[in-house]
């Protein structure tokens, strides 16, 4: 499959690009017109050969869907003197998985003695500028519990997860981890209308899945709190108000306000 | 080297179905709009246009501007509007529309060649500031063979700061 470049004028004409920005924040759009070079020669019968075209420009993550609109056609044609076919059959817009560039895909079609030395493209591509991340606070008591202070840095561990369906026949599911969060410290006071005697830290989960639905999972970290009083027993964390399963989707690929307390459960005598 | 230039302009008949569309937009640079103009011109480009000798076997190469419907007001900027560009901000789109070759070679013309290219090389959109800044684009074509471009068409994207 022949790839041709915008940056090299061997192959492709007349290269331009608007990255326009709209009215909705974080969402651009990009506008690429050319004439691509393909120089696509044949002998009589009927040939078709998708074509790439590296547009030259990159998006952050190419695992997030983007819409698009392209048109092609024909530019540059010639037949030395038999019947003829000359075709843009198929056009589309991706994103190399690897490295995020945008590409232009078109499928020519060529028959005779004939050659199709140019295509002319123009493609429309909205893309967002921000990267997914899911964020929020977790919070606690300073009346349930104590952060002890060599877990000054590691009171919590967050992450996002998948759920793994049972086994026919099972219950359940298990989790499994798509990305880590990152606490950060040092803990602040909890806004006093919220939670009077509370601390929280915020956390964010930089570049999860997108389309994807995601489970948020927050947990202290063994042995970095104690139980006001001394009392035995065990801490989770549980959510305050959050959607469960989270799934980020086109236009939105952040959320915010993802929000955890921690709980203490007395051990039963 | 250019065989022939052609001028074709949209408020005189040389383009049919031109249109344009103002689309509200919040940048980049100071950019408020982003204009996109389409319309199919129609040159009839022949070969022997640039080729009187009547030897069509030759590629040549020829101009041909086409003079859009939009023209950009006194106060509307386009140079300037985004790290100092000095040209006009802009992505223009051109394709074959109608092409006719005549493949009956001319016994009386030992010249005839029986093989034809109609190809649009390049483009490039500009301002026309001695035509009320009306925008302009320009095409790099070439021709072989008894071989006419009737008509190309376009979509002009660019854009500029609109004055209220």
């Amino acid at each position: 499959m022949p790839t041709l470049d915008v940056n090299n004028p061997n192959q492709v004409s007349s290269p331009a690009a608007l990255d326009v920005v709209l009215g909705v924040p974080q969402s651009h759009l990009l506008i690429f017109t050319g004439i691509a070079i393909p120089e696509y020669d044949t002998n009589d019968d009927l040939i078709r050969e998708p074509v790439t075209v590296n547009l030259g420009k990159t998006v952050l993550n190419p695992k997030i869907p983007f819409t698009y609109s392209a048109t092609v056609g024909l530019a540059s044609i010639g037949n030395s003197d038999s019947d003829f076919t000359f075709a843009t059959d198929d056009v589309s817009v991706v994103a190399d998985p690897n490295t995020g560039e945008l590409q232009l895909v078109c499928d020519l079609a060529v028959q005779g003695s004939s050659q199709l030395h140019r295509f002319s493209y123009q493609a429309n591509v909205i893309v967002q500028t921000t990267q997914p991340e899911i964020s929020g606070s977790i919070f606690w008591r300073k009346s349930v519990a104590t952060a002890l202070p060599q877990f000054a840095n590691n009171l919590f561990t967050v992450q996002a997860a998948i759920l793994i369906p049972p086994q026919p026949g099972t219950f359940g599911g298990t989790f499994q981890k798509v990305a880590d969060g990152t606490v950060l410290y040092p803990p602040a006071p909890a806004p006093s209308g919220f939670l009077p005697d509370g601390l929280f830290v915020q956390f964010i989960i930089e570049n999860p899945p997108v389309a994807t639905p995601l489970y948020v999972i927050c947990n202290p970290v063994d042995g970095a709190f104690k139980a006001a009083g001394s009392q035995a027993g065990t801490f989770s964390c549980a959510t305050i108000s959050n959607p469960s399963p989270i799934t980020l989707a086109p236009p939105k690929f952040q959320l915010n306000a993802v929000d955890f307390i921690l709980e203490f459960t007395p051990r039963i005598r | 080297m250019s065989s022939f230039s052609i001028i074709v302009d949209a408020l005189a008949g040389g383009v049919v179905s031109h249109r344009f569309l103002e689309i509200p937009i919040s940048g980049p640079g100071k950019a408020n709009r982003l204009v996109t103009i389409t319309g199919v011109a129609v040159p009839d480009a022949d070969q022997l246009l640039g080729n009187p000798t009547g030897d069509s076997k030759y590629l040549i190469q020829g101009d041909i501007v086409i003079k859009t419907d939009y023209r950009l007001k006194d106060a509307d900027k386009w140079e300037g509007i985004l790290d100092g560009n000095q040209t006009l901000l802009a992505a223009t789109y051109v394709s074959l529309a109608s092409v006719t070759y005549d493949d009956e070679e001319d016994i009386t013309n030992p010249l005839s060649a029986p093989a034809f290219t109609a190809a649009v090389d390049s483009v490039d959109t500009t301002v026309d500031v001695d035509d009320g800044n009306r925008i302009q684009v320009h095409l790099v074509v070439g021709l072989q063979g008894d071989t006419t471009i009737h008509r190309i068409s376009y979509q002009a994207n660019i854009l500029v700061q609109k004055a209220g």
